[in-house]
């Protein structure tokens, strides 16, 4: 078969029934010698042909509201996570009342404050999903997965976290949790950034990473979306460290506050 | 027939405009949702699956090139292929219809009332030019997702017959939709 010939079965197997990876490194190694078809053209055309044969069906099912909930849910975190608010912000909106849950730190700022755009536009019959906070996602989340992990943040030994406290929470199922934390010291985000570490046995010797981010000061408490770079189905230990920003791929630095998952 | 226009929402996705994810997930989620249940049985599957599908959609919505495909066609096939991954994994076959039932296409439906109308009507055109066998080979990898070796051992026919008849198909599409290209 000449290597076209190849080319094209190999995209028209992923189209429709997957490739194993050896056959992906193929296919991608194919892509890189030859620019006569695009590496996901064959998809799109199935993807067409499905809705083709799907409008024809009029078999159209929807998405139960509570699932639509949670994905809204885990859209705001995850667009959170891209979004850097100034602490002085926090600050401007906490002399202003805006919000005083005692768990609710900066993270659920930056949350009230689209709320508080957002009120404008969602007006009229098409209104979007509503955007609960991120105080209101932890509880959710809580409520609703049958298998979330609820773990304290241990009391760590040195006098500069000696008075940490919060907790973490994660659902495998759903691949989704929050950090909870009072007490660590604020960072620069310029010099250093927290980073948290999720120790998985069953998936890498090395921690996954659970992603960056910032205590600013004047915060009592801050709720933080945990950003698990990959799927985590058992979790032992939460740690964070202090990282330069933007994080590490592989930390040395020392585990400045665990959260072990009791066996 | 009218031609619903709707605005293209993943570039405003990737800007991190919230207004838009909003309204990807209000427009597209029942898309999304269906065709995980046609491609799993289990409904707790099918709703990890198209959390990941939404997931997946937020981190490559700057993939997107509207000079390509329609966002609908482009979402379809971010779900398609994340469906076909998990399938693929759990080596089952996946629970529709039976094999020897082959679909009219010559019935409108609700997609043809939005912006996936330009895609899936030619695509719906062209598959009907093609052989009663190649349209429903085609069907019943692309709609019903049955592996290449399920659909030969079921129609008796060589392996690599339907893998031709499915490659060319699949071009044949694909060229029907450059062709629409501006």
């Amino acid at each position: 078969m000449s290597g076209q010939g190849r080319l094209l079965d190999l995209l028209t197997s992923r189209a429709t029934e997957g490739l194993p990876k050896e056959l992906s490194r193929e296919l991608d190694a194919a892509l890189g010698r030859q620019t006569d078809i695009g590496p996901h053209d064959l998809d799109l055309a199935a993807a067409a042909a499905d809705l083709a044969f799907a409008s024809s069906a009029s078999v159209t099912e929807a998405m139960p509201a509570d699932l639509k909930q949670l994905i809204m849910q885990q859209a705001r975190a995850h667009l959170y996570r891209r979004t850097e608010a100034a602490p002085t912000t926090t600050a401007a909106m906490r002399k202003r009342g805006l919000f005083d849950a005692a768990y609710v730190g900066w993270y659920a700022a930056a949350a009230m404050l689209l709320l508080a755009l957002w009120a404008p536009w969602s007006s009229g019959p098409e209104e979007p999903a509503a955007l609960p906070s991120l105080a209101e996602q932890r509880e959710l989340l809580i409520a609703g997965a049958d298998d979330v992990i609820q773990v304290a943040w241990a009391r760590p030994a040195t006098e500069e976290y000696a008075h940490v406290a919060g907790d973490v929470v994660w659902s495998i199922q759903r691949q989704a949790g929050f950090m909870r934390l009072s007490g660590l010291p604020a960072n620069r985000s310029s010099v250093e950034q927290y980073q948290l570490w999720i120790v998985d046995p069953s998936r890498d010797e090395r921690p996954i990473d659970g992603g960056v981010f910032d205590i600013p000061a004047g915060v009592d408490e801050v709720l933080v979306p945990i950003d698990a770079k990959l799927r985590t189905d058992n979790p032992t230990v939460f740690a964070i460290t202090l990282e330069q920003p933007g994080g590490v791929v592989v930390s040395d630095g020392p585990l400045l506050v665990v959260a072990p998952v009791d066996a | 027939m009218k031609t619903i226009v709707s605005e293209s929402l993943l570039p405003r996705v990737a800007a991190g405009d919230e207004r838009a994810v909003a309204e990807c997930l209000d427009r597209y989620a029942n898309l999304v949702w269906s065709l995980a249940r046609r491609f799993t049985s289990d409904r707790s599957e099918a709703e990890d699956a198209v959390q990941e599908i939404f997931i997946e959609l937020w981190s490559s919505a700057s993939r997107y090139d509207s000079s390509k495909a329609s966002e609908t066609t482009f979402i379809a096939m971010v779900a398609r292929r994340r469906l076909i991954d998990r399938l693929r994994k759990t080596r089952r076959e996946p629970h529709m219809e039976e094999l020897d039932v082959v679909m009219d296409l010559g019935t409108p439906g609700p997609v043809e009332a939005t912006e996936a109308k330009d895609d899936a009507a030619r695509a719906s055109r062209l598959i009907k030019t093609l052989k009663p066998e190649q349209q429903k080979i085609i069907q019943l990898a692309v709609y019903q997702g049955h592996t290449h070796q399920s659909i030969a051992d079921s129609l008796g026919m060589p392996l690599g017959t339907v893998k031709t008849h499915l490659r060319r198909g699949l071009m044949r599409v694909r060229t029907a939709m450059q062709e629409a290209l501006p």
